[in-house]
């Protein structure tokens, strides 16, 4: 597979030195990242057909500017604007505090800050998409938020892909002592043809910052793949809310490395898909160090011919004594032809810890069902509601009102357009 | 039979203790009472060897022995027990075995023989009637679903399978209602004898009307502020433990 | 509970308890792996053509495969020349009944606590010992030959029951299903073969007890337990080998079949050597078990203690085939010093209304790493399924490692599947509650895990139960402290 993607000619066009360098170390590696491959992709294989996109465009990209305009929303918000991973500083806007550049573009004593934010993370190494990301890229978006800085208002990072080829997006995120952001990313998709789209963020919590990730993937035909590699320091805290609805096939790799004592990381995640949809799920938290907490609830409808995918890991390293690790996964089933796979995996090496998760497949509460038809609500009806109240327990743990309502109504509209049998 | 001298113990370098004397003779009930975190529980957790709590300085005589070079079980098996404010779960554990288990090892360290199966369902029988404990209860995992009254029951009947020589009952009377109350009082009443003591911690005057104390301390700060009888208890029951501390 | 104390008591400094070996009369293969060596076994076991040669099929199979990779485990290359894979106490001609078998192999057996003699027998347990990888002799025979059981040697059974082994013989578990049911089909010398007719509910336990004693060699049995309709059997399989500094390499196939209404309870109390505290020497398990509720309503359950074995590689699993059965899977796992242990269970739902259970306790500690690993599957068709899971595990001591990985794949809509998993330690509070009673710490942490594998341990029959509470107390000891 990777013998055809060509890869020397991307690293072959780039300008940058150090970038070069590490482009052609990590294709020196994907060899490695090729054994993980079978078991980490097991039930979200490549496609032929998927796979010929791959290579990047070697045609200058065209898009319709102002159809692009049109879809971005009208107001005053704090805003990111990516188009086939080239961020577009005409159509942002950025609040004080935070700084933006491409990474060619940053001085060296900056370069140097993003250094590690850049080049990941053990674990994005490993992995074949991201790999292909590293080597791929044309620009590397660099956020970094200053000290002692508090930010309100969320960014939205909006990611317009256009290609009907591929589209590479990266980004590296600092958050530096004792600030806090909330970011909120979408990706939307312009074509009507299958296309193929890769995210690589790196993001590095400094000490004693928090940070609100949401993520949205809505797409019609895509292969998705999205990674979050996360490096926390010590008394940071990081909140990651992933939605993902039908349409596409959609991967989401989130990994947490809490480095240092006293972290705290939440993952919350909801998926509802129909038709052909697959949605993957693979997610890490490694607990290096004393006294952290992690705590992880995925929820997810299948229905169609779907597929959800859950896979989460959490390791609690020999050092990591005190832990508190938690997570659970509960899939409701709507079909006969609908699949779900969980792994929900845990792996312990201190014995000071209180490590626990479990997973649930079944079905909605015949009773409940019942009750509510029972008073006059016609089935369809009263499935939505309870479908929405499976939702509640991922949508409240949004702070933030107007986006809770926003997810809320997401969710509502999609379920309408699900069949219940 | 226990003397105190000079006691200091600390947990976490948060000194707790500070300077405890306590003297008690067989035959006898010492109360002490005294407000939440004046170190009643430490006391308790001290004498039963509990390791997450340093003494610092002072020591405790039991029986004369110096008692800060045994191991928990080791003073067990010296005849101290201690009823647990909040008793622990063990789950797969029934009570019966656990039982079983403490007996024939305290009877291992007097040199005598194991009791056999039926040995010791007969004298199980037996104490189980002192606190009105039922078989069935006894056959579930130790104080797993057991109700607050149930557990104390279940440390009354403990008491009186490996009977001590010194009982220290921590709190024994919190969560109780009233007929629970006098089932445990009852339970320890029938097992005081002239060759045991007992020593109550508790927060209420309510369990010293049916376990009658021959002394009452008052513990404030880590220090024994002031002992008397019984009348004492019923003193600070009406003027609140502020009283002592405005005397002092 | 008189039987629970002695246990307890017995709780004194003794380490691996069967580390001896007795010197008889051995014939054994020489050294080394080929299709020679396929060809001698047979002809020394008189086999059948046909049987020879699903060997060779298998063993040319064999050549093809790898050693699977996916387990946590870390194992050191395996020189598969390097093993002798045939060694039989030798016989002087075919005994007739047990009161011929060698007085040694009787001593050896009563050393184990098996009495291959029947009126020395307390209860009602039949044995069938196999030694190296050899039966020796089945007790109880004529008993239970009155009820239509088959109760034999492995290659008694091939002489005597052709048809049936022909007809069940890799069913199950298909020779090439893995690298080592491979290596076990081309070479395997016997095991024991039991056959319960329609309706029989099988009056007594049944028992292989197998002990690996010759050194050098690899043992490689095969179980084929089949219960006919409505019928009934509880099995159980006791392991022991003498500890010697090399590793040695067991790797056995074990296969139920269950016909409509019947069920099997299959027992296993696991303690080969686990080799010594550095982790020098012990066995290679890697064992193949599975079962198929092939009828309607019919159910298999498999229970296990595993304490011993360098490594262990093991999933006792249940192909749930017929409408309505049931599989279930109970084990409780200890690891200490250097053991490895990756073991769990597949539950395969295909017909309608199946229900499974795993309950599985992994105890580790020392510098030991732990594995639970599951597949619970339900199909599409196999409407209406239930499984629940509960894997826990303990850790004593911050040098050892606990790890779960559950595959659950489901792909109808009205089954419910309910996994759980839960690592904790001994907690500080419930050791000090048994110091503060008097009981000693040893006794504590046995009392303490005993009690949290109850679940499990209270599936096996009596016997065995005491037996495996022991082994417990006997493989956590001075881990703690």
């Amino acid at each position: 597979m990777v013998e055809s993607l060509n890869l020397e000619k991307s690293i072959s066009r780039e300008l940058d030195k150090d970038v070069k360098l590490m482009k052609s170390n990590t294709l020196k590696n994907i060899k490695g990242s090729l054994k993980t491959y079978k078991e980490e992709y097991k039930y979200t294989p490549l496609f032929k057909k998927t796979a010929n996109k791959i290579q990047i465009n070697d045609s200058k990209l065209d898009y319709d500017i102002e159809k692009i305009k049109s879809s971005i929303p009208k107001n005053d918000d704090y805003k990111i604007i990516v188009i086939d991973g080239l961020y577009k500083e005409e159509l942002s806007k950025i609040p004080s505090g935070v700084l933006i550049n491409k990474y060619s573009d940053l001085s060296e004593d900056m370069k140097g800050e993003f250094q590690k934010a850049y080049r990941g993370f053990d674990d994005s190494k490993k992995d074949i998409f991201s790999s292909i990301n590293t080597i791929n890229h044309l620009e590397c978006l660099t956020i970094c938020v200053e000290k002692d800085v508090n930010i309100k208002n969320k960014i939205s990072i909006i990611n317009f892909t256009n290609s009907t080829q591929s589209s590479y997006f990266r980004k590296s995120i600092l958050i530096k002592k004792s600030s806090y952001v909330s970011f909120s990313e979408e990706f939307l998709g312009s074509t009507e043809e299958i296309s193929f789209s890769n995210s690589v963020s790196e993001i590095f919590l400094d000490e004693n910052s928090k940070l609100d990730y949401f993520s949205c993937q809505n797409f019609r035909k895509n292969f998705h793949f999205n990674s979050i590699n996360v490096f926390q320091r010590k008394d940071s805290i990081s909140n990651f809310h992933t939605y993902s609805f039908s349409g596409a096939t959609i991967r989401n790799n989130l990994n947490i490395l809490l480095k240092d004592k006293n972290c705290y990381a939440n993952m919350y995640g909801f998926y509802a898909i129909k038709n052909k949809s697959h949605i993957d799920n693979h997610t890490t938290v490694d607990h290096m160090d004393e006294n952290s907490i992690s705590n992880e609830h995925y929820k997810g409808i299948v229905e169609g011919g779907s597929r959800g995918v859950f896979n989460g890991k959490i390791y609690v390293r020999q050092k990591a004594q005190k832990t508190n690790a938690f997570q659970s996964n509960n899939n409701i089933l709507l079909s006969d032809n609908a699949k779900v796979n969980t792994k929900p995996q845990l792996e312990i090496w201190a014995d000071d810890v209180k490590c626990s998760h479990g997973c649930t497949v079944g079905q909605l509460d015949e009773d409940a069902l019942f009750y509510l038809m029972s008073r006059g609500i016609p089935k369809k009806e009263a499935t939505s509601i309870l479908l929405s109240a499976f939702s509640s327990d991922i949508t409240e743990k949004i702070e933030d009102d107007n986006l809770r309502k926003h997810y809320e109504e997401l969710i509502l509209s999609e379920l309408e357009g699900l069949n219940y049998e | 039979m226990l003397e105190i001298k000079n006691l200091h113990a600390s947990i976490d370098d948060t000194k707790i203790l500070k300077g405890l004397n306590l003297k008690v003779s067989t035959g006898e009930v010492h109360a002490i009472m005294g407000p939440n975190g004046s170190g009643k529980s430490t006391l308790a957790s001290v004498i039963a060897g509990r390791e997450d709590y340093d003494v610092t300085e002072g020591k405790i005589d039991f029986m004369n022995n110096e008692l800060s070079e045994l191991s928990p079980d080791e003073r067990a098996r010296e005849g101290i027990f201690l009823a647990f404010q909040y008793p622990v779960e063990i789950p797969g554990v029934s009570t019966t075995n656990f039982m079983k288990t403490a007996v024939n090892q305290v009877r291992k360290s007097k040199g005598e023989k194991p009791l056999d199966a039926v040995e010791f369902l007969k004298l199980m029988k037996e104490k189980m009637k002192l606190v009105n404990i039922k078989q069935e209860l006894l056959s579930r995992s130790i104080n797993e679903g057991f109700s607050g009254g149930e557990k104390k029951r279940n440390e009354i009947f403990q008491m009186a399978m490996l009977n001590p020589k010194l009982s220290i009952l921590d709190e024994t009377d919190s969560g109780l209602d009233i007929d629970a109350l006098k089932i445990v009082s009852n339970g320890v009443n029938t097992l005081r004898s002239k060759d045991n003591a007992t020593i109550v911690v508790t927060h209420y005057q309510r369990l010293l009307n049916y376990i009658v104390p021959d002394f009452v301390h008052v513990l404030m700060d880590g220090k024994i502020v002031k002992s008397g009888d019984k009348n004492l208890a019923l003193e600070l029951e009406e003027k609140g433990y502020d009283w002592i501390k405005v005397k002092n | 509970m008189s039987k629970d104390d002695k246990i307890l008591k017995e709780f004194t400094s003794k380490e691996y308890e069967h580390g001896w070996s007795v010197d008889f009369d051995v014939d054994q293969a020489p050294i080394g792996l080929n299709e020679d060596i396929v060809r001698l076994i047979s002809k020394k076991k008189e086999e059948p053509n046909w049987l020879l040669n699903w060997r060779l099929e298998a063993f040319s199979q064999f050549k093809k495969m790898k050693e699977p990779d996916w387990s946590n485990l870390n194992i050191p290359k395996i020189n598969y020349q390097d093993i002798s894979y045939y060694s039989a106490p030798k016989k002087k001609k075919m005994l007739k009944s047990m009161d011929e078998v060698d007085p040694e192999l009787i001593k050896t057996f009563e050393k184990l606590g098996i009495s291959l003699l029947e009126q020395k027998r307390l209860s009602g347990v039949a044995v069938d010992a196999v030694i190296d990888s050899v039966s020796i002799g089945t007790t109880f025979k004529d008993k239970l030959s009155e009820l239509g059981i088959i109760f034999c040697s492995f290659s008694e059974a091939v002489k005597e029951h052709p048809h049936l082994v022909k007809k069940y013989l890799g069913t199950v578990v298909p020779s090439k299903d893995n690298y080592f049911s491979c290596l076990n089909s081309a070479v395997f010398s016997d095991g024991s073969f039991c056959y319960i007719p329609k309706g029989v509910r099988c009056p007594m336990e049944l028992s292989t007890y197998f002990r690996i004693n010759a050194s050098n060699t690899g043992q490689f049995e095969r179980t084929l337990i089949i219960a006919d309709q409505g019928s009934y059997v509880s099995y159980l399989e006791g392991c022991t080998a003498p500890m010697r500094d090399e590793n040695q390499l067991h790797a056995a196939v074990v296969e139920i079949h269950a016909e409509k209404d019947a069920e099997v309870k299959y027992s296993t109390v696991q303690n080969w050597y686990p080799g010594d505290k550095n982790g020098k020497g012990g066995i290679y398990n890697f064992v193949t078990k599975r079962g198929i509720c092939f009828g309607n309503n019919s159910k298999i359950s498999w229970t296990q203690v595993e304490t011993g074995s360098a490594i262990t590689w093991k999933y006792p699993s249940c192909i749930l085939k017929g409408d309505n059965s049931i599989g279930e899977f109970y084990s409780v796992a200890v690891t200490n010093n250097y053991q490895q242990a990756d073991t769990g269970t597949k539950m395969i739902h295909i017909g309608k209304n199946t229900k499974s259970k795993i309950i599985s306790k992994g105890i580790s500690a020392g510098f030991s790493q732990n594995s639970y690993r599951g597949h619970v599957n339900v199909i599409k068709r196999a409407k209406n399924s239930r499984n629940f899971s509960q894997c826990d595990s303990l850790l004593l001591g911050n040098t050892c490692g606990a790890h779960t990985f559950p595959y659950i794949d489901i792909e109808n809509k009205s089954s419910m599947v309910e996994h759980e998993a839960t690592t904790s330690k001994i907690g500080e509070d419930q050791i000090f509650y048994c110091l503060q009673r008097g009981i000693d710490e040893e006794n504590a942490i046995a009392l303490i895990v005993n009690g949290y594998a109850k679940e499990v341990l209270k599936q096996l029959p009596m016997e065995f139960s005491v037996e495996a509470q022991k082994l417990l107390s006997l493989t956590l000891e001075g881990s703690v402290g």
